[in-house]
C-alpha cells in the first residue's frame, strides 16, 4: 500500500468488569494526499477480546449493520444498472418492430 | 521586495513560523486531528449500572485541510537623495497567515453490554440513514429506467 494510505489496528485499554476483562480493538484508515496539508482519518470499532474468569479468550467481532446495509444498497444499484440498460435496449427493439 | 527575501521552501516557511504563534496553532490542530485515529475516539467511556457495563462504540470520520504562508520584505520608507540616507530609511516587514477547515462525522455503530452472564454486542441500526439511501437509490434507478425506456433516448444498435 502506498505511504499516503495507511491502515492500523490498535488495542485500547483493558476494561475490567468483575473478573471479566475486555480489550477493545479499532481499525483506522489514514489518507494523506501528497502536497496537501491535512488528510482523512476513518476510524471504526472492529472487535473485542474477552478474557473470562476461567482464562478462556473469545474474540467478538463488532458488526456495523448500517454500513453493511449501505454497501449492499450501493452494490445492488451498481448491479441493477447494466440490467436496466439491457432491458431498455430490448424494449426499444420491440417498439421499433 | 527583492526575491532573495522570499520564503520559497517549506522548511524556510516553517522556520520562519517558529517565531510566530501560527505553528503552535497548527501543532495543536494536527494533534487533535490525529487523536481521532485513537481507540478512545471510537469507544466511549464505560457506563456502569449495577452488574452491567455498557460501552458505546462509534465510527468516526475526520477530514481536515490547512495551509500556511509567510513572507518578508525590505523597502525604502521614503524617497532619499544620497546613499547614506537610503541605508537609514530601510524598513523591513514580515507577515504570515494560515487557514484551514475540517469536519468530524461520528455515527454510533454498536453497544457492548457486559453482564455476569457474558459479553454481547448489540448493533445500532440507523434506519433513517438506510431508508434515505434506499429511497435515493430507488429514485435514481426509476429515473434512469424511465429515461432509458423513452424512444428518444434509445441506445443505438452496435
Amino acid at each position: 500500500m502506498p505511504g499516503y494510505i495507511q491502515t492500523e489496528t490498535r488495542a485500547g485499554e483493558t476494561i475490567t468488569m468483575g473478573e471479566t476483562k475486555i480489550v477493545p480493538f479499532s481499525k483506522s484508515l489514514r489518507v494523506q494526499i501528497p502536497g496537501w496539508h491535512g488528510g482523512l482519518i476513518w476510524n471504526r470499532p472492529v472487535s473485542l477480546l474477552v478474557v473470562s474468569s476461567d482464562g478462556s479468550e473469545q474474540i467478538i467481532p463488532i458488526v456495523d449493520v448500517t454500513r453493511q446495509a449501505l454497501w449492499a444498497l450501493l452494490g445492488v444499484s451498481l448491479a441493477v444498472f447494466p440490467l436496466m440498460m439491457l432491458i431498455s435496449q430490448r424494449c426499444n427493439k420491440t417498439n421499433r418492430r | 521586495m527583492s526575491d532573495e527575501n522570499a520564503l520559497e521552501t517549506q522548511d524556510e516557511v516553517f522556520e520562519f513560523l517558529k517565531e510566530d504563534d501560527v505553528l503552535e496553532v497548527i501543532h495543536d490542530t494536527l494533534g487533535e486531528f490525529l487523536q481521532s485515529a485513537s481507540v478512545e475516539a471510537v469507544y466511549g467511556a464505560p457506563i456502569k449500572d449495577g452488574n452491567t457495563l455498557i460501552i458505546p462504540a462509534a465510527e468516526v470520520l475526520t477530514v481536515m485541510g490547512f495551509g500556511v504562508g509567510a513572507g518578508r520584505g525590505k523597502g525604502f520608507s521614503k524617497e532619499t537623495e544620497s546613499e547614506e540616507d537610503q541605508s537609514e530609511d530601510i524598513s523591513e516587514g514580515v507577515g504570515s497567515g494560515g487557514g484551514g477547515g475540517g469536519r468530524v462525522l461520528s455515527r454510533p455503530a454498536a453497544v457492548i453490554i457486559s453482564t455476569p452472564e457474558g459479553v454481547r454486542v448489540e448493533p445500532v441500526v440507523d434506519v433513517t440513514k438506510i431508508g434515505l439511501a434506499a429511497l435515493t437509490a430507488a429514485g435514481f434507478m426509476v429515473g434512469m429506467l424511465l429515461r432509458m425506456m423513452n424512444p428518444k433516448n434509445a441506445l443505438k444498435d452496435i
